[in-house]
């Protein structure tokens, strides 16, 4: 069954120069995980506060369930929404301590208590249940907040940036530890991230937010090895834009509506000439730590990106190229961005 | 329609316009408009540059140097905030007068009762606007530029005038705007020092002549002043456009020599002891002589209605900010957000136009009112918004509400809105998260904007004066009436009160403003 089915949903804001969203179709199936990836401004956030309710869209349907929470006549209030939601800045109620944080959204429940106890529980913070949210650490504070959104039991956790505002380790810890709290607990979850590692990690499904639509919706898996466009693909690392004539000489006869590419770790380089290889020089060569990042120039047509390990990496000024035909990825000239 | 309601007394001014105005307008600008336009510019030019001296001056001394009292002096500065002008103006009238401290301490014989005296007096009073803008904006964003200035090699002696100054200018200019709507709206120290500008010009023409249409024709022009001063403040702020080092960066505190701190002990001293040390004192030893004549159960009553009316208008404007800045997050519409806008306006309008601005519709309204009443229900009652103090709230309310409104705006976007949602999307209801969220969290805001209002309209006097029910006094009109009955001394029993009460928000601002 879908947890949440949109249709449609269009937002723009009066002063803004167009739409940030324009007629987005989405689907979120039962104990998924979706993250929501795009660059700073696509409108990923508005995307989670229009199914939360805290903005209004202009057009389109929001089903939440199956029950219907906003079209052009209704709008059912982010109060009634029964949606949890965790910000990025965590928006704890300062002047209330943890124990009454986790607590403020199920204030008539009949076994709060034990209800809040059993959270603190789960989110490890019993010990800091008197505590107030500014003597806690940030990844404790991100554990109050996920403690507060699971206690009135909500039907789709909207979690928005959750792990931007932590530092390297402890973000990784607390990222593990909520995602699995995620999966027990079988919520259907929809993230918005702008690091592409949260979303191949723990995501399900990913769909990519650019110029205000879903330009492509799937498993990690299928987002890279079959990106539908540019943007898509470049989101995982370096590409190389490919002449047709560089294409036709690796065995594949080029369409005029299409564009080529490869990745930059797809071009293996070498110092012996292997069969079908192609000579090529070295322009430069920049060192990574576990890879050396080197420009090459084939002669009279074309400069590639090659990403290629230390241990790999030829030291001559010209080397061979070689591109495995599979690795080609095409797309419509219309899908790149 | 809030909109609408607080804009009554500018629509209303307006609308009269096209009225025309009464007999005497002829008479008034062959006679009489030169000398309120020369004085008020009089008073904007030395007045206020008397301001700017006393203000920017010692900002940058406290902030830059080291030098004996510099703690004291830092906050002493603010003091004469706590003093409404025209109190000050008293204290200099008997400080100058004959048989004076002056007179008979030094025995100097100086006349301050004049256009002279008067911007001496506003600008003793006012300059504390400047000296708090600016010596924030040193303390808090100038510390970087300042730093890599003197790595640059600019000499201490010029450090002011080439970096600081030009740095702080949208600091200056903000509290310099304030200054000038203050010399402008004043009506108490301006009466009492018998210089014709345009606020006594418009009480004059309405009790004096009789003719509120040419008072409205005042009010305009006297608004045309005061739109340019608006339009010139936009108009700089959006020119500034600098980029300020962040406020970690903070500047280091240097000891000069030894003269040089007595220069700025003795210079810095100067601004708190003319809009300070002196009115207070000359008030004190006032109120030792007459405290046992005006101490009585009439001046407890007038000290009742005071707080009474201050404390009305301190919730009403408390309760409307609070209302504007919170419907516009709910609403979720720039309607409410553009009203909030207009509504925090009536600040900048002085004191004179709103009361004109509400007595001209006000009258027409009570006296449609009335005969409705008695038309369709047989009833006679009496005014409902002139003379009375809804009116009174009104107009309070009008020309407070920013007063009010900026601390709890500040406060709302420091807690940030997603706080708000959170409350929301875990299916709160509007009152609890109004009860239990937003006010606790807003505390400091709803307070210091309660205090605000509360001591302003304590020190109000040219609406009170005009709009206050009949027979209803309050400190600042008691003290207002001794001084016209020339009875000045016994006005200080009054202004010790207000001055006493005026020093909280004093002290809050320092609080908050200090390092």
């Amino acid at each position: 069954m879908s947890v949440l089915t949109i249709r449609a949903l269009t937002k723009s804001y009066k002063y803004g120069t167009g739409p940030v969203l324009a007629g987005i179709d989405f689907d979120l199936k039962e104990q998924e995980v979706c993250a929501i990836v795009g660059a700073s401004g696509s409108g990923k956030s508005t995307f989670l506060k229009l199914i939360a309710g805290l903005e209004t869209p202009d057009s389109g349907t929001i089903e939440l369930g199956g029950t219907l929470v906003s079209d052009e006549r209704l709008f059912v209030p982010p109060e009634k929404r029964k949606v949890g939601f965790v910000f990025q800045d965590f928006a704890l109620f300062p002047h209330l301590t943890v124990e009454q944080n986790v607590g403020f959204g199920i204030a008539k429940a009949p076994h709060k208590q034990d209800r809040v106890a059993e959270l603190l529980h789960v989110v490890g913070l019993v010990r800091h249940a008197s505590k107030y949210p500014r003597e806690l650490s940030g990844g404790e504070q991100q554990r109050v907040a996920l403690a507060r959104t699971l206690a009135p039991e909500p039907t789709l956790l909207l979690m928005d940036e959750p792990f931007s505002n932590l530092d390297g380790g402890i973000k990784k810890e607390i990222r593990g530890f909520v995602f699995d709290i995620i999966r027990r607990t079988g919520l259907s979850c929809v993230f918005v991230t702008h690091d592409l590692d949260d979303a191949m990690v723990y995501a399900d499904t990913i769909a990519i937010l650019n110029r205000a639509r879903f330009e492509q919706q799937g498993s990690p898996r299928a987002l890279y090895t079959q990106p539908h466009s540019a943007y898509v693909a470049s989101l995982f690392g370096d590409i190389n834009f490919l002449a047709s004539e560089f294409v036709q000489q690796l065995g594949i006869t080029p369409r005029k509506t299409n564009q080529y590419t490869v990745r930059a770790t797809d071009v293996k380089c070498s110092a012996e000439r292997e069969r079908d290889a192609i000579p090529a020089t070295i322009v430069s060569r920049t060192f990574l730590g576990s890879h050396f990042e080197l420009d090459v120039q084939i002669e009279g047509l074309q400069a590639l990106k090659a990403l290629v390990s230390v241990e790999s990496a030829p030291e001559n000024h010209v080397v061979y190229i070689t591109i495995n035909k599979d690795r080609i990825i095409s797309f419509e000239k219309d899908s790149v961005s | 329609m809030l909109a609408v309601v607080l804009s009554v007394p500018i629509l209303t001014i307006l609308v009269n316009l096209f009225a025309g105005p009464g007999e005497s307008w002829g008479h008034i600008v062959d006679h009489l408009l030169g000398d309120y336009i020369a004085n008020s510019l009089f008073l904007v030019v030395v007045g206020g540059g008397l301001a700017l001296l006393f203000g920017v001056i010692p900002a940058w001394a406290v902030s830059r140097y080291a030098f004996p009292f510099r703690r004291w002096l830092e906050w002493a500065l603010v003091l004469p905030m706590a003093i409404p002008n025209y109190l000050t103006a008293y204290a200099y009238a008997g400080v100058f007068d004959y048989g004076g401290a002056v007179d008979s301490l030094l025995g100097l014989k100086i006349d301050v009762m004049n256009r002279w005296g008067l911007a001496l007096v506003l600008s003793a009073s006012l300059y504390p606007y400047v000296y708090v803008t600016t010596r924030s904006f040193f303390i808090t964003q100038s510390g970087a530029q300042v730093n890599a200035a003197l790595l640059l090699g600019v000499r201490e002696s010029t450090l002011f005038q080439r970096i600081a100054l030009p740095l702080a200018r949208p600091a200056v200019a903000a509290g310099m705007f304030l200054v000038l709507m203050e010399i402008l709206s004043d009506y108490g120290a301006t009466y009492h020092y018998g210089v014709s500008t345009f606020t006594t010009g418009i009480f004059r023409t309405w009790f004096g002549l009789g003719e509120p249409d040419t008072s409205v024709y005042l009010s305009a022009i006297l608004c045309v002043f005061v739109l340019i001063l608006i339009l010139l403040e936009r108009y700089q702020r959006r020119r500034k456009g600098y980029v300020f080092g962040s406020s970690e960066s903070q500047m280091v505190r240097v000891s000069p020599a030894r003269f040089w701190k007595v220069v700025l002990t003795v210079g810095c001293s100067i601004p708190v002891f003319l809009g300070f040390l002196m009115p207070f004192g000359q008030m004190v030893y006032w109120a030792k002589l007459t405290a046992a004549t005006v101490w009585n159960d009439e001046f407890i009553s007038f000290i009742g209605y005071t707080f009474l009316l201050a404390g009305l208008s301190a919730l009403l404007c408390v309760g409307v900010s609070y209302g504007l800045i919170y419907g516009s997050r709910w609403s979720r519409s720039d309607g409410v957000a553009l009203v909030s806008k207009f509504a925090t306006m009536g600040y900048s309008v002085p004191g004179v136009i709103i009361a004109v601005g509400i007595l001209i519709p006000g009258l027409l309204f009570d006296r449609w009112l009335i005969r409705m009443a008695d038309h369709l229900m047989g009833w006679q009652m009496g005014f409902l918004i002139n003379g009375t103090i809804i009116g009174l709230l009104f107009a309070y309310g009008v020309r407070f509400l920013a007063v009010s409104f900026n601390p709890i705006e500040a406060s709302a976007n420091k807690i940030g809105r997603n706080v708000g949602y959170a409350g929301q999307v875990l299916g709160i209801s509007k009152w609890r998260r109004t009860v239990e969220i937003n006010l606790p969290l807003l505390k400091k805001g709803l307070l210091g904007g309660a205090l605000l209002v509360f001591v302003d309209v304590m020190k109000e006097l040219p609406i009170t004066l005009l709009l206050k029910p009949y027979g209803v006094m309050t400190l600042a009109t008691k003290a207002y009436e001794y001084a016209s009955d020339e009875r000045i001394a016994e006005s200080a029993l009054p202004s010790l009160v207000i001055i006493a009460v005026g020093l909280l928000p004093v002290i809050l601002i320092n609080h908050l403003t200090r390092r």
